[in-house]
């Protein structure tokens, strides 16, 4: 069970602050689920240094290679970490005839948009109540992302394990970046939790 | 409370002017942040790869020999597209397996080489170093239309 302050910071030795308010949207009334992503630079520093620019998106956590855990922003806050949501129906192939009726029509935008007036668990966290986890990994000349490392999913593991103990997530509402959104499949393909 | 409003109001104003100052867009939670990619003129674009379906995607049944750009569709992606942080580009815009690539000349003598997917995100890269991340959503060729 994690200690949370009335911030949103985790008090827990394993994780560092590093709060970047720039990266942070707009008040988290509720959370739903944990993303996981890769970051697509090759050291934390690089994620952290991007985050100082006002306009800078990020996620919650950052896991740098060694297995370190930074926090980034506050669990009270979102962050757009998700992009544009794919129809959970689709991929659980339980749409009903209207949705997939509309989903012939394909629309990236459109979809996200009807997805985003379903509530959780009908559609896949979002923004609004999802917690991102990046690891940090690059994308390599072949365009796969690196493998995370051992020390990675040790600290991710442990990461997804309090957040969901504490935050009352279930299993089945963690999910890798392109899950959710259209994304490159390798990243965070390697992943565990 | 009057004076607070106009206070608060040309804060509003002069950080909008701010934003304008650049020349890039504010962004949203499902568009990036836009930036003009400042790119020179083009002298020659060259296709090496069209209608290629990237190895990442494992699904047989994702086929991409739909996307298929011509150099014309290559020269205006490169001219409208705005620059993206490449954060943005990983988080916010959506990724494609489906994608074009080749090289382009520039008019001041820079060689690039390019790669455009069909959701209209592209890069790309001059010499050695990071790419550049570009998006044109004014981009509306049958191609970027999807499958």
């Amino acid at each position: 069970m994690l200690l949370i302050d009335k911030e949103g910071m985790v008090v827990n030795p394993r994780v560092h602050a590093a709060r970047a308010t720039s990266i942070e949207r707009g008040q988290m009334k509720l959370v739903s689920g944990i993303i996981v992503h890769q970051t697509g630079g090759s050291t934390a520093q690089s994620s952290l240094s991007s985050y100082k620019n006002p306009s800078a998106n990020g996620a919650h956590f950052l896991i740098e290679k060694d297995g370190t855990i930074y926090q980034t922003a506050s669990l009270s806050q979102q962050t757009w970490h998700v992009g544009k949501l794919k129809a959970r129906c689709l991929l659980e192939n339980r749409c009903t005839p209207v949705e997939i009726k509309a989903l012939k029509t394909f629309s990236p935008t459109a979809e996200n948009k009807r997805e985003i007036a379903k509530q959780a668990p009908a559609r896949f966290p979002a923004n609004q109540d999802s917690i991102g986890i990046e690891l940090v990994g690059e994308a390599q000349a072949n365009g796969s992302y690196v493998a995370v490392t051992a020390a990675q999913n040790d600290s991710l593991k442990w990461l997804v394990a309090e957040l969901s103990q504490t935050l009352g997530i279930a299993p089945t509402e963690v999910f890798r970046h392109p899950d959710v959104s259209r994304k490159n499949p390798t990243e965070a393909s390697t992943a565990a939790w | 409370m009057v004076g607070r409003w106009w206070i608060a109001a040309a804060l509003g104003l002069a950080a909008s002017l701010a934003q304008a100052n650049d020349g890039c867009s504010a962004g949203s939670e499902f568009e990036p942040r836009l930036c003009p990619s400042k790119l020179p003129a083009i002298k020659q674009v060259v296709i090496q790869q069209n209608g290629m379906k990237s190895a990442q995607e494992t699904n047989p049944a994702v086929r991409c020999d739909g996307f298929k750009l011509s150099v014309r569709q290559v020269r205006q992606f490169l001219a409208r597209a705005g620059e993206v942080d490449k954060q943005d580009a990983l988080h916010q815009l959506d990724w494609s397996p489906c994608y074009a690539s080749g090289e382009v000349r520039f008019k001041d003598g820079r060689v690039g080489l390019w790669q455009i997917s069909q959701f209209r995100q592209g890069s790309l890269r001059l010499g050695e170093g990071e790419p550049v991340y570009l998006y044109c959503p004014a981009c509306r060729d049958r191609p970027f239309k999807q499958p």
